[in-house]
């Protein structure tokens, strides 16, 4: 562990304890304990297998943690109902449906079933609160477009207007620009940015790419065969030695004039 | 071949062993027998009945087995095969048809005219397979429906032209009974050379397994291989099933032994695989004459290998690995959307002014139109039970199309209504002559014992509706084989199950009638109330749950609920008919897009199609009559293939 961790963290409003996960008999992840900020954006990094997807579904709900446990607000994941639970926390699947055949209304509404459910009135407050996300992620006026005729960009923002419909204080979101080009990763990424600070919502992405971390997050848990191996700002993880220790490869750091985030490369 | 197995090895041993004790008993009779002089009964069975029937079996099954290997190989798909592709129920369905209304095409050739139906059923289930990369999931789903779709359709045929067709039906269940050296011979020099053919294509297979990219680097022609494959495939099971009729799941277990037996290299696979199935079928119909005696006539073979075959596909589903696959009702173009008000206004409007007609317009004992209120007492149970019927296939179909993603999901393909039927059989076979109280029960315990039989084996994957959907199928077609085998033996009783198969509504009366229409009210109201569920499913079980849908609880009773649908509409028009897979297409159609709207509109249009089906059976051949669910199936097929073609261009 990378001592930063302790000063960045402070009292969490996602918290892990000694979580563990096994399947049948193989150790995915190991006593990981951490904590993730309100109003803070997170990223979960480490190489494939590193257990970070596992890490996310278990806060997600969508796997259980074989010891330890995942706390939302004080609370037990696990002791939340489905929708209870789906009102304080949103997610995004690293897969998400096609929505063929719904407009980006249809499909940003689906957002507020926690609220209504199976047979509730969608109200005039479930309304705005659709109208509220739309206008977040800024595709404000394609209200009746067509999902599948929006751009990749644009597709991956109106799942995300539909997690800001479900009105929770936390969005975790799996490798959320993995299918992105540059311009659109960045797109996304900054408005998860925008949204922890305005909003104060507790932010958790799992990325692959060390350097959109850096330059996004606020603050940067990394795995390693199941287990934390750093924790901290990203200063604090922008080392050769940390980097190696990630990576398993010779990384430099250099700090290019006019970026505020230092960059890595290999060497 | 390298690389034999011990276990496997050991098990063909003794298989070989056993088939010959088998065959000795069976031949022993005629051989040993004393000589007599003259006219020597025992010697002559033997010559011209029991060898040539022996030797049906082993080219029938050698070539079926053949054309198996090389559909999984070239597919890549471990559940490909004559029977999983519709191939063999496309060949019979082609030849009943001709059969009956154009015989004289089978003069000109009955090979020709099962290649057609073979070729035509092939070339339906690739291009619904094209459209989703050929995966292997598709192409066993669309080709299992089409094979029920066809084996239903010409059983209805056989029931709607002459009961003493019955024979007809014993030949299309697969019956190797033969009274002399004829059929064998010729099936076996045609069968002969589409094996020598097989031998040009060994290496370009062997390339195949290198994967697309690197076989065509190296020059080989994917398309021309593919097709040359395919087509040799498709000519066995053709050539098999004019001689034959369908043997069921020969070509899907020998290839999967082969490769079991560790026959790895192409030819090695090849030729294992059609000498297991020519032992297999050898030794299935030398059982069955030897238990079934003199009655094994009757008995066909090629049903009974479907009801030992399709346990077998069920126990090797786990096997197939399903990609997941876009889930979602990937291909429908979006519509234009506005004011669903008229829509329904006009849907609703055509459907009452329908039910007018049905009530009041019909023919006369001269054969002249009449309209008049007399024979309304006469017809109002058939139209309201067509009406209760077709809103609850449409409804049905709608939830499992959305509940699985796949716009081929339909009733049928769940198997509830082959569980209704069997159930239904099972009735007809213990009690006499069945109340309708008595049909109710019997058809009901059926259909909701092949849904509890779905549920059970698809508990382990959290019901996801892959499984659920191959599984019913599997059943299905288990069903329809231990109905085809009832209905095979002969007995009048199996001409009431036909009746029911064919989907009359001749049965209906005032009580049943009402019956089905509240019970429609009743399981269509649910439905209504789930569309938020609805709506959010098709996003992909992982959002739906994200969003806080219990998705396990809520797949358990959209599932039943389709169920008991189905079961309840199968009571009133049988098995049969493509209502459920059409009506939501419909309304879809029409712009109804929101589960709720899908919902009520598939509703409206299922009735209207059920009801207009009833009317035009009762009157277009007057006074003979169709019935209404055989017509809606003629008029499904087409709508099936012209939604293949709108969605081929977009």
């Amino acid at each position: 562990m990378v001592s930063a961790a302790a000063s960045a963290s402070g009292s969490g409003a996602f918290r892990l304890e000694g979580v563990g996960f096994a399947v049948q008999g193989r150790e995915i992840l190991r006593d990981v304990t951490l904590s993730f900020p309100e109003g803070r954006m997170t990223a979960l990094l480490g190489h494939n297998g590193s257990g970070k997807s596992t890490l996310l579904r278990i806060m997600a709900r969508r796997a259980e943690a074989t010891s330890g446990a995942a706390l939302w607000d004080g609370r037990a994941v696990r002791a939340f109902g489905e929708r209870a639970f789906a009102r304080e926390v949103a997610w995004l699947p690293q897969e998400m449906g096609s929505a063929a055949g719904m407009t980006l209304r249809e499909l940003v509404a689906c957002g507020r079933y926690p609220w209504h459910g199976p047979l509730g009135r969608f109200t005039p407050e479930d309304g705005r609160k659709v109208a509220a996300g739309i206008e977040a992620v800024g595709l404000g006026g394609f209200e009746e477009r067509f999902v599948q005729t929006l751009s990749g960009g644009e597709r991956q923002r109106a799942w995300i207007a539909m997690m800001l419909a479900q009105d929770g204080r936390c969005l975790l979101l799996d490798e959320p620009t993995a299918a992105l080009d540059v311009a659109h990763q960045v797109e996304v990424l900054s408005l998860l940015r925008r949204l922890a600070q305005e909003k104060g919502l507790t932010v958790v992405v799992v990325m692959h790419e060390i350097n959109m971390a850096a330059r996004f997050c606020d603050l940067i848990h990394a795995l390693k065969g199941g287990e934390v191996v750093a924790s901290g700002p990203p200063d604090g993880i922008m080392t050769p030695e940390t980097l190696r220790l990630i990576y398993d490869v010779e990384m430099n750091v250099t700090h290019p004039p006019g970026r505020e985030a230092p960059l890595a490369y290999v060497r | 071949m390298s690389g034999l197995r011990v276990l496997p090895a050991i098990v063909i041993l003794c298989g070989i062993a056993a088939a010959s004790a088998l065959l000795w008993m069976l031949i022993a009779p005629g051989l040993l027998a004393p000589e007599v002089p003259g006219y020597d009964a025992a010697r002559m069975r033997l010559v011209h009945s029991t060898l040539p029937r022996l030797a049906t079996a082993l080219i029938a099954g050698f070539a079926l087995s053949l054309a198996g290997a090389l559909l999984q190989q070239v597919l890549r798909n471990p559940l490909a095969s004559p029977t999983t592709l519709g191939v063999s129920a496309g060949a019979h369905l082609a030849l009943a048809g001709a059969m009956l209304f154009f015989p004289a095409l089978l003069g000109l050739g009955r090979d020709a005219v099962a290649l057609l139906g073979a070729g035509l059923a092939a070339a339906l289930v690739m291009a619904l397979g094209a459209r989703r990369g050929f995966s292997p999931l598709t192409l066993v789903l669309s080709g299992l429906v089409i094979g029920l779709w066809c084996g239903a359709l010409a059983a209805a045929l056989v029931y709607l032209n002459d009961r003493r067709m019955v024979s007809l039906f014993i030949w299309g269940a697969g019956s190797l009974a033969t009274q002399s050296w004829e059929a064998p011979l010729a099936l076996l020099w045609k069968t002969g050379l589409l094996t020598l053919a097989c031998g040009f294509l060994l290496r370009p297979l062997t390339l195949l397994e290198l994967g697309d990219e690197e076989a065509s680097a190296l020059g080989l022609k994917l398309a021309r291989t593919r097709f040359l494959a395919l087509a040799l495939a498709v000519g066995l099971s053709a050539l098999v099933t004019s001689a034959v009729g369908v043997i069921g799941f020969i070509g899907l277990v020998a290839p999967i032994l082969a490769r079991l037996l560790g026959a790895r290299r192409i030819p090695a696979f090849l030729l294992a695989s059609g000498l297991i199935g020519a032992a297999l079928l050898l030794t299935t119909d030398a059982l069955l004459q030897l238990i079934a005696g003199i009655f094994s006539d009757l008995l066909p073979t090629g049903a009974v290998t479907a009801v030992f075959g399709s346990p077998l596909l069920l126990l090797l589903l786990p096997r197939l690995k399903i990609r997941r696959e876009p889930f979602a009702l990937a291909s429908f173009a979006p519509r234009r959307r506005g004011d669903l008000g008229p829509g329904f206004a006009l849907v609703a409007a055509a459907l009452a002014g329908l039910v007018v007609l049905a009530l009041f317009l019909g023919r006369d004992s001269g054969g002249g139109w009449s309209f008049d209120a007399q024979m309304l007492s006469l017809r109002a149970p058939r139209v309201f039970t067509a009406l209760a019927a077709g809103a609850m296939l449409a409804v049905s179909g709608l939830l499992l199309q959305r509940l699985t993603g796949n716009e081929m999901a339909s009733p049928e393909v769940l198997g509830v209504s082959s569980g209704a039927t069997l159930g239904l059989a099972l009735g007809v076979f213990l009690v006499a002559t069945p109340g309708f109280a008595a049909q109710l029960g019997f058809a009901g315990m059926g259909a909701f014992a092949v849904l509890a039989a779905i549920l059970i084996s698809t508990r382990r994957s959290a019901l996801a509706p892959e499984r659920v959907l191959l599984v019913g199928i599997a059943l299905s077609a288990l069903v329809d084989a231990l109905v085809g085998l009832m209905a095979a033996t002969g007995d009048p009783r199996a001409l009431t199950i036909l009746r029911w198969m064919s989907g009359s509504t001749y049965g209906a009366e005032a009580g049943s009638a009402a019956l089905l229409c509240a019970g429609a009210l009743i399981l269509i109201l649910p439905a209504l109330l789930a569309r938020r569920w609805l709506d959010l499913l098709p996003l992909g079980p992982e959002t739906a749950s994200a969003l806080g849908i219990p998705v396990r609880a809520a797949r358990l009773r959209l599932f039943a609920l389709a169920g008991a649908l189905s079961a309840a509409a199968t009571l009133g028009v049988g098995p049969l008919s493509f209502v459920g897979l059409m009506a939501p297409h419909l309304a879809r159609e029409l712009g109804f897009s929101r589960a709720a709207s899908q919902t009520a509109g598939a509703a409206l249009i299922g009735a209207l199609l059920m009801v207009a089906a009833d009317w035009i059976g009762r009157t277009a051949v007057f006074p003979w009559q169709i019935p209404a669910g055989l017509v809606a199936a003629l008029t499904g097929a087409p709508f099936l293939i012209l939604l293949l073609f709108r969605r081929g261009r977009t």
